[in-house]
């Protein structure tokens, strides 16, 4: 019970007590005084409890020990996450400039992020490609996926998910510039999903128009603007408000 | 007036005892009638303010009398002034435990 610091002055004094108390009282008193000697002992190990408190507060209190205490436990904390394979990366500094723009080439083209991707032999034809000097790149990738409409229905759609820059890149007047287009995802459909999917109405408050996919050609529309072709086509924007339609 | 601590009256009962001249803990308990379990956590606390102080009796003297050696006690400068403001705030302390008298040569 007596930490060990004090535990030979302790003993050593209560043995000395006891040699005389035993020389002078009877057995029972004795017991009683040795009974003492465990309440003595729990007492002094509780005396000596506050001290090792005060020693901690003093750290604490200190702000040069406490910023040590602080930096090692950063410096713990800093290792124990380079442990985690997922926090890693994170922490170390990014390996390009401008990682976030990247496109991501991979060996089978497809891609398991939500970054766009290439597939390494794309990538290399570009390479070795006649235009060997590029401003810019664009990307777009397709993806045929079956969209289930409900009730039974479905519909195979070729999706493609194309690079923010890809309106920039393609320099058309018709189409607004990326400076008036927000960062919010766009959803571009072409003719002949929105008549399978979405039910045909005519609106005049249309206002934005992206994309429209006419005799198997993209083609690209700025705000209000007249279609460059005739005929009957509809565009679908979705961004800053719900779905808009129109026809032509 | 000083700054002196206030004892509890068992501690101050102890620190009296002691300044009458009942220099160990068994005479401190003989004397108080107090159990060991008080007298000895009591007086290393005095001992920790300050207001009491101990010394191990020489070996020689107690391997004379074949006994072991005791640890003995006295009260401090500032163990009498803080047993004095205890004496006014516990007056029956000098009647409980009287002062031995002084012989005068």
């Amino acid at each position: 019970m007596v930490p060990a610091k004090e535990r030979g002055a302790w003993l050593r004094e209560w043995k000395a007590e006891l040699w005389h108390v035993a020389e002078r009282q009877r057995a029972h008193t004795t017991a009683a005084f040795v009974a003492g000697a465990f309440r003595d002992a729990a007492i002094l190990r509780d005396d000596l409890q506050p001290a090792r408190k005060r020693d901690w507060q003093g750290i604490v209190s200190s702000p040069v020990h406490f910023l040590a205490l602080l930096f090692a436990a950063m410096s713990v904390s800093v290792g124990l996450a380079f442990l985690f394979p997922g926090v890693r990366p994170l922490l170390l500094p990014a390996p390009y400039r401008d990682a976030h723009t990247l496109v991501i080439v991979s060996r089978d083209g497809a891609s398991h992020s939500a970054n766009p991707s290439i597939s390494l032999g794309k990538f290399r034809y570009w390479q070795s490609a006649a235009q060997a000097v590029f401003s810019d790149l664009s990307f777009y990738d397709v993806v045929h996926k079956e969209l289930h409409l409900g009730l039974g229905r479905g519909v195979a759609l070729s999706v493609i998910r194309a690079s923010g820059n890809l309106p920039a890149l393609l320099q058309s007047p018709d189409f607004p510039d990326a400076g008036s287009m927000n960062a919010l995802p766009k959803l571009v459909l072409s003719d002949a999903v929105w008549r399978a999917i979405f039910p045909c109405r005519s609106t005049r408050d249309w206002k934005n128009c992206f994309s429209c996919r006419r005799n198997g050609e993209n083609r690209w529309y700025s705000k209000g603007k007249r279609m460059a072709f005739a005929g009957e086509a509809r565009c679908v924007a979705v961004g800053e408000r719900s779905a808009h339609g129109r026809s032509f | 007036m000083g700054a002196e601590a206030k004892l509890s009256h068992t501690a101050a009962l102890i620190l009296r005892a002691i300044s009458a001249g009942y220099i160990y803990g068994f005479s401190v308990m003989e004397m108080t009638g107090l159990p060991s379990g008080t007298v000895y956590p009591a007086m290393r606390r005095l001992e920790r303010d300050g207001l009491i102080q101990s010394k191990w009796e020489a070996e020689a003297i107690a391997a004379v009398e074949q006994r072991p050696p005791r640890k003995y006690y006295k009260v401090t400068r500032a163990g009498k002034a803080t047993l004095d403001a205890s004496i006014k705030r516990y007056p029956l302390l000098e009647k409980m435990i009287p002062l031995p008298e002084v012989e005068h040569a």
